[in-house]
């Protein structure tokens, strides 16, 4: 088990202890040349960056634990924050890819906000130092060229269920709880939305269209035309495809049958 | 977040029988009980792919497969055993249950895999 692993196994266990992650701004920066809403995007981008890959790795993840400023030094340009320990292990991910640049298996939503780090450290010429703890483990500096190969996507229709989580946004929009567990971002119209919001921790069906990555199979964005209840019927979904294919089934030779499509 | 497991092809087939090839009556009760146990209970249930083209296949008049042969055997038990496996870990199923003793010990290691509960200790094995 290397580092990252048992970094993961610890979270997997409910560890709630917290770590320090201090980012100091190198190359430069001084509070007269960061505004406060550049700096509200940066660590925006900042966190995203980081819970993006906690909430891949460990769909449990809270998506409102949040970064904590502990402290302001430097010149205030050398902020800590005080983090669940469960998410050093993606920063630790993270940072190990600020040496090549390269961050094609990060999550994409982590992979927008490093770009915009990136380029944020370009056209300032600044460096963003990482330090876990007292342990410096990253620097996105300006040379740094962050990319990433796209993976081919796949479009088509799809049914998705789940239970609907949050509904509503600038843009219409809902979120969906799938059975594995993965929160899918699904937009759609307006009218939608507001059905969606009457849905409300329900569990439904969503018909729509899903852009998946073809390398991973994930979806990679999910655009819902049509919703509805889906409360669980095991039983009658059984007892439906009995009537309708039994006789079918029932000509199946189950031993044999598996043996040969097997070859066992 | 209800849990899920994972059944494979024979359990499927089982379910979705009326009359029981000779010899394999109490399998088709057995089958029956426990998804009404998996109903009860609110157990997410989810099929991998690979059963789903299984399915697809004994319904296939032409792919009824009397006195068809294996195969490639070893390659295509690999091949679906491994798709079923992975289908259960990457979909966060608890338990992958499956009558296929192969498949039984493939995929031990990684994933909590029984055969269906007796009847009578399905609630018990839940």
């Amino acid at each position: 088990m290397d580092n990252y692993e048992a970094c993961r196994y610890t979270r997997s266990m409910g560890d709630t202890t917290a770590d320090k992650l201090t980012i100091h701004i190198t190359g430069g920066a001084s509070p007269e040349k960061i505004g406060a809403g550049e700096l509200g995007t940066l660590l925006q981008a900042l966190e995203q960056s980081v819970t993006a890959i906690a909430q891949r790795d460990d769909p449990d993840t809270s998506s409102e634990t949040k970064f904590a400023l502990l402290s302001i030094d430097a010149g205030s340009v050398k902020l800590a924050f005080s983090i669940p320990s469960s998410y050093s292990p993606s920063i630790s991910l993270l940072c190990s890819r600020f040496a090549s640049g390269d961050i094609s298996d990060l999550p994409e939503k982590c992979r927008r906000a490093v770009m915009s780090l990136g380029k944020w450290c370009r056209d300032r010429s600044f460096t963003i130092d990482w330090l876990l703890g007292e342990t410096w483990i990253g620097s996105i500096s300006p040379a740094l060229d962050f990319r990433f190969e796209a993976a081919p996507q796949l479009r088509g229709s799809a049914a998705l269920v789940g239970t609907i989580r949050t509904v509503g946004g600038e843009k219409p929009s809902f979120r969906l709880r799938l059975s594995g567990g993965d929160l899918l971002a699904c937009s759609c119209g307006e009218d939608l939305a507001r059905q969606a919001g009457k849905y409300l921790y329900r569990r439904v069906s969503v018909e729509g269209f899903a852009r998946n990555n073809m390398l991973t199979a994930e979806i990679a964005s999910f655009e819902a035309t049509a919703i509805a209840l889906a409360e669980r019927k095991l039983g009658a979904a059984f007892d439906s495809i009995r009537e309708r294919f039994g006789s079918a089934f029932d000509a199946v030779d189950v031993d044999r049958f598996m043996s040969q499509v097997r070859g066992e | 977040m209800a849990e899920l497991v994972l059944l494979d092809t024979m359990i499927c087939i089982w379910a979705f029988k009326s009359e029981a090839t000779p010899g394999q009556e109490d399998k088709i009760r057995q089958a029956q009980a426990f998804i009404t146990s998996l109903d009860e209970e609110g157990v997410e249930v989810g099929i991998s792919a690979v059963t789903l083209c299984e399915l697809m296949v004994a319904l296939s008049d032409e792919n009824r497969l009397e006195g068809g042969s294996a195969r490639d055997s070893a390659r295509q038990v690999v091949k679906a055993d491994c798709q079923i496996a992975g289908t259960a870990i990457s979909c966060g199923a608890s338990v992958l249950y499956t009558e296929d003793a192969q498949l039984l010990k493939m995929a031990a290691p990684f994933i909590s895999t029984k055969p269906m509960p007796p009847i009578g200790q399905q609630e018990l094995e839940l």
